[in-house]
């Protein structure tokens, strides 16, 4: 013994009976056996390779991950995906970063001070469950499992959750496509049974050949695309369409037209920027169709706009053309001009009279050409349904819907997935309730606060923005059999999503789900929240459910494909720390809920059903890809034309199907994740145009699309063989037996869902709506917001991320600060070392406010400077100007999420919330869009003041 | 310097797991009010150095909070999400990886060489993939089950298998735990407000580098 430790020779004494209370035995650690030890030193070092798909990013782009050790080493594209075609960028390069980082959500945690003080303790996963189970149960014995909401947050991993809370017998289960853009799918909604539509640019191709055999072609036919209010090159998640824009441009002198008010991305890289006024898409998009009709002439080429052989394939053309003209009498208060003439749109668009006539005649007259209306307009704006309606009416006249180079709607072509697993199923169990004081029975789904409530009751993708309202005040059903029916909401659970930062006014937001009773009770009684990071939402929340993250769950993808494609989200390492996927939170959520006496919780609907989430997942793919075997080439001229298609490629190459007549089946051996996993990770089923017609003829083949009269519909309520039918046809019916009319359609003065076309104003824009003219002068700028893909939410935690500018809204003028970020390590052991950097001035990324030059000039405002903006609801935000002639005068833009932070999750950019601007809260939480009561986010005034 | 495995030595080892069981206990996972009970009945320690003042700082923080002491184990667990986990970005970190990685992420080459060492003692993290191997309660854990090995071993005869595990502890103090854990204490003396973690990290610091000489 040569170093004295007998410093330690009196801690036995004193710590003997601490040691006996807590025990000696192993806590975290285990004892191997010998077969074990000996895998496990065999296993190390290692690489296993494996395809998934991102889930750091609204891409979703294929991956090709190499895992070592249990680790992710390696990010590649994967090559057989089409979306990106092989490619990654910077964001999944930094997916490391996302997952490795030691500040996510690690275990279950329960609030123990006030909501939003931010003060949680950890707690295990029996007892959230069991807490969280308990409180589930309590809150549906008094008010009805109607009171539960659940938010699943993104379309990729809803399923779980939905089939768990379906079953409950909440018929309240959503996502983001709530918030997203509901307006922009309007209109392919009605006309095909779709919903977004985009240019023919996904390549590679996969098409049959005339000698029977598959040959992924690539190249482009596009030969024109209108991108109006639609940003592919910053703010959308469809890959393909980034490179698949530049592609059609240099191989195929594609030309493009960008409309936006502001000079973005896209727009600086298109042959022709037309910056409108802001909320006028549907203005320009009505001129152009009434210009289109009114100069159409068959005989002339250079007037051939319409493909009247469209007419074959429609129902309802008459009704919509009449009702369209019929406006061309009428005189616009605003400017007493005749509704939707040249000069009329020149008057409210801002725009050249001739730049309009140019931009119809060329889409008339180009062909193939795509018109692909935006997310955020006119998506965002109050009447963005008309716009997206007469945008979809364009691309079908004009031939260009589903045609090789056209617009395709991809919701009509991409495979089925879900199918049973999501639990819509369980929206038909009967269930009783006292109305006014009578028993009254009824389906689950009847009892759903939009489409039995008096508000919005076509918001067939929900409205979340009516929540806060439905916190604060309940629900009262005014359709359906449970008419009358009053029920409060109690419960939110939020998954993803991050509503109290995204789906509207989060002072709004804040004030509902922190409102008291009398007796000084939240009203909303439980707000939980499921996620991978802590974000806004979560602060508020009483339960903090941590979800296993990027790479560590299991699901499948397809970002808008314009064929069927699926491929394998795949869980390739382990969920870390605590974390769970959505298939564990529900099967031990379903067992908890057993356990404590729930009967609509059934153990063969979960954990009996599932050995494990493969069969939840294979139970997603049972019915892909779902699609009928129709088009241009013909997908499998071996099969009948019409008949539906289910199996993996692989079998329904090989003949290895049964065919039933009856049904008009192909089936095939299925999709499973096994066979994914076998197959490169993706199932890729061939492309085909014209999906509407017949392959050999032109006539309708009536598989396709996803209407009622499987044509295409510019009817929405209609008669047929004696059925009422149409989209709306089922609304109005609901409004007719009730006669209440729903408050938003009251709002336009509407009485019922119209028939065919319809107009109506925006709100918050006097230069179209003469409700608001009185505010111009006083508050004369426009606000609107635009997405930065590389600065949402989670991208916050990767800091190189921040270093990239975007446009006049996400640029380098940061104040200094220092802060640690991961950085490029050469020569380095690891990739990347993380390092204490200081930023100097201009050297970080942060949300500014883009305003154009003149505007600037008038106010004494200068790049940089700090400015406020005031809205006449009295709501106000702050951030550095970005003075530029990229925008329209009149016109001022902030990106969506990129500032005014209120979580530390959202790294450095957390540190400049009080120099950046939140856009939302500008909007007005009563601008409710009035179809299907979406938040009107781009619909707001401003007034500038330099600080 | 190279120690020797004899007698006193081994005396030493039999006190310091005591003190080793409490602070992977206490670094692990929250105080359950049995275990702030029995800190109750501890005397104070007779002051000889800074590991004797962490815990003495400990002990006096529990019996301050006596007649409170279920709440007392509620604002301990409160503080121990706030310092080790989150939901807020935690000020300190309990992994190795996130001092020793140029990276300071989480499940690094670092963490993946501490796997190393628990296997060739024949262990691995219950729950392997998941928790970072190298949380500082798991190594304290792993430490403090060596010294129980080598008393054991040493006990029965097994000279040359105990002088086996005491190397290997004592190279996993020397080469791993030293560079890194000061820093971690350092964290937790600068952020905790709890006396309770502030006389725990105290205790750390000094034990690693006491234990580590």
């Amino acid at each position: 013994m040569e170093v004295s430790r007998r410093v330690f020779l009196k801690y036995a004494g004193a710590l003997a009976g601490v040691t006996a209370v807590q025990g000696t035995g192993l806590l975290s650690l285990r004892h191997l056996t010998a077969s074990e030890a000996e895998a496990m030193q065999k296993a190390m070092g290692k690489y296993e390779i494996k395809y998934t798909a991102s889930s750091t990013c609204a891409s979703e782009c294929g991956l090709e991950v190499w895992i070592k050790d249990g680790v992710l080493r390696k990010i590649y594209g994967n090559t057989e995906v089409p979306m990106n075609d092989g490619a990654i960028c910077a964001k999944e390069a930094a997916a490391q970063q996302l997952v490795y980082n030691p500040y996510r959500l690690k275990y279950p945690m329960i609030r123990v001070g006030a909501r939003g003080e931010n003060k949680f303790k950890r707690v295990t996963w029996s007892e959230a469950i069991d807490f969280l189970a308990r409180k589930l149960i309590q809150i549906k014995k008094k008010y009805g499992a109607e009171s539960i909401i659940m938010d699943a947050g993104d379309v990729t991993d809803r399923n779980p959750y939905w089939r768990l809370f379906f079953a409950f017998g909440t018929p309240h289960c959503t996502e983001h496509g709530a918030i997203c853009d509901t307006p922009r799918r309007h209109g392919p909604k009605l006309i095909f049974g779709g919903k977004r539509v985009e240019p023919d640019l996904m390549t590679p191709q996969l098409v049959r050949q005339p000698d029977g055999s598959l040959k992924k072609e690539y190249g482009y036919k596009t030969k024109l695309i209108i991108y109006n209010g639609w940003n592919p090159f910053v703010a959308t998640r469809i890959v393909y369409e980034n490179r698949g824009t530049v592609g059609a441009k240099i191989e195929n002198d594609c030309k493009i037209v960008v409309i936006d008010p502001c000079l973005s991305n896209t727009a600086s890289q298109a042959d022709k920027w037309l910056a409108t006024r802001a909320g006028t898409d549907g203005d320009l998009f009505a001129a152009m169709l009434r210009y289109i009709l009114e100069n159409d002439n068959p005989s002339d080429p250079n007037r051939r706009y319409i493909d009247w052989g469209m007419k074959k394939y429609v129902i309802g053309w008459d009704d919509f053309m009449n009702e369209f003209k019929s406006w061309w009498q009428k005189k616009d208060p605003i400017n007493g001009l005749s509704y939707f003439s040249l000069d009329w749109a020149a008057d409210r668009t801002g725009l050249k009279k001739e730049d309009i006539e140019e931009l119809a005649h060329e889409f008339g007259i180009t062909k193939p050409a795509a018109l692909v209306w935006g997310m955020q307009s006119p998506g965002h704006h109050y009447n963005g349904y008309c716009c997206s309606i007469i945008g979809t009416v364009l691309n079908v006249i004009t031939g260009n819907f589903d045609a090789p180079g056209g617009a395709i709607d991809t919701e009509l072509v991409k495979a089925s997935k879900g199918g049973k697993a999501k639990g819509k199923q369980f929206l038909k169990r009967k269930v009783k309730r006292i109305v006014n004081g009578r028993e009254v029975e009824g389906e689950v789904e009847h009892l759903h606060m939009d489409h039995y409530g008096g508000k919005h009751p076509a918001a067939w993708d929900d409205s979340i923005a009516s929540y806060p309202d439905a916190f604060l005040n309940g629900v009262e059903l005014k359709y359906g059999p449970f008419r009358g029916h009053r029920y409060p909401i109690k419960c939110y659970i939020a998954r993803a999503g991050n509503a109290l930062y995204t789906a509207g006014n989060p002072k709004h937001w804040i004030d509902a789900v922190t409102a008291k009773d009398a007796n000084g009770e939240y009203k909303l009684e439980l707000l939980v929240y499921i996620d991978t990071l802590f974000l806004e939402t979560g602060v508020y929340a009483d339960v903090l459910l941590p979800e296993a993250g990027p790479f560590e769950r299991k699901a499948l993808s397809d970002i808008y494909p314009s064929r069927p494609v699926l491929y394998n989200r795949d869980q390739v390492i382990k969920p870390l720390y605590e974390s769970k996927t959505p298939f564990d939170i529900m099967i031990m959520l379903a067992k908890k809920l057993y356990e404590l006496g729930d009967r609509d919780i059934r153990p063969q609907d979960f954990w009996e059903h599932y050995k494990n989430d493969d069969d939840f997942v294979n139970e997603m793919l049972a019915g892909s890809p779902g699609r009928p075997n129709v088009g241009r080439p013909l997908p499998y001229p071996q099969y009948p034309e019409g008949y539906k298609i289910i199996g993996n490629p692989e079998s329904l190459e090989k003949g290895d199907v049964k065919i039933d007549h009856k049904k008009k089946l192909i089936i095939g051996k299925p999709v499973t994740v096994e066979w994914l996993r076998k197959n490169h990770g993706v199932a890729n089923w061939p492309m085909s145009w014209y999906r509407y017609k017949k392959h050999d003829r032109e006539e309708p083949n009536r598989a396709f699309p996803k209407t009622d009269s499987k044509m295409i519909e510019f009817v929405w309520d209609y008669e047929m063989g004696g059925k009422r039918m149409g989209r709306y046809s089922k609304h109005n019916k609901k409004i007719e037996e009730s006669g209440y009319v729903p408050e938003g359609l009251r709002e336009i003065g509407f009485k019922k869902f119209p028939r065919t076309f319809y107009w109506f104003e925006t709100k918050w824009n006097p230069y179209t709506n003469p409700n608001y003219r009185k505010y111009a002068r006083k508050y004369p700028f426009q606000v609107i917001s635009g997405r930065v893909h590389h600065s949402m939410t989670a991208t916050h935690m990767v800091p190189w991320l921040g270093e990239v500018q975007t446009e006049g809204t996400w640029r380098k003028m940061n104040d200094p600060f220092t802060y640690k970020i991961v950085d490029v390590n050469p020569g380095g052991k690891l990739p990347m070392k993380t390092i204490e950097k200081k930023f100097e001035k201009g050297q970080w990324c942060i949300g500014t406010i883009w305003i154009n030059t003149d505007d600037a000039s008038t106010l004494g405002i200068r790049t940089g400077d700090m400015i406020e903006l005031e809205n006449p609801l009295g709501n106000s935000v702050r951030g550095k100007a970005v003075v530029s002639e990229g925008i329209r005068p009149g016109v001022i833009k902030i990106g969506y999420g990129t500032g005014g932070r209120f979580t530390p999750g959202a790294g450095p950019t957390y540190g400049m919330r009080k120099k950046t601007p939140n856009h939302n809260i500008l909007v007005d939480p009563e601008n409710i869009t009035p179809i299907m009561g979406f938040p009107g986010y781009a619909d707001m005034i401003v007034r500038v003041k330099k600080l | 310097m190279k120690k020797i495995l004899e007698s006193p030595l081994i005396e030493d080892l039999m006190e310091e797991r005591h003190l080793l069981y409490l602070l992977k206990y206490v670094f692990w996972t929250e105080p359950s009010l049995g275990f702030l009970e029995s800190l109750l009945n501890v005397k104070e320690i007779p002051e000889g150095g800074q590991i004797d003042s962490g815990l003495n700082q400990m002990i006096k923080a529990v019996k301050s909070n006596t007649d409170r002491l279920d709440e007392y184990a509620e604002d301990l667990a409160i503080e121990f999400a706030r310092l080790f986990i989150g939901p807020k970005f935690p000020p300190a970190i309990p992994y190795s990886s996130f001092y020793l990685s140029e990276s300071k992420t989480v499940m690094t080459n670092v963490t993946i060489e501490v796997r190393k060492r628990y296997l060739k003692a024949g262990m691995a993290v219950k729950q392997l993939y998941s928790i970072p191997d190298d949380h500082v309660g798991i190594e304290l854990e792993f430490i403090s089950h060596l010294t129980e090995r080598v008393i054991e071993l040493y006990e029965i005869g097994e000279r040359i298998d105990a002088s086996r595990f005491f190397e290997m502890r004592n190279s996993f103090l020397n080469d791993h735990m030293v560079l890194w854990i000061p820093a971690f204490a350092d964290k937790v003396l600068e952020h905790s407000r709890e006396d309770f973690y502030k006389g725990a990290a105290l205790a750390l610091k000094n034990l690693i580098y006491t234990a580590s000489t």
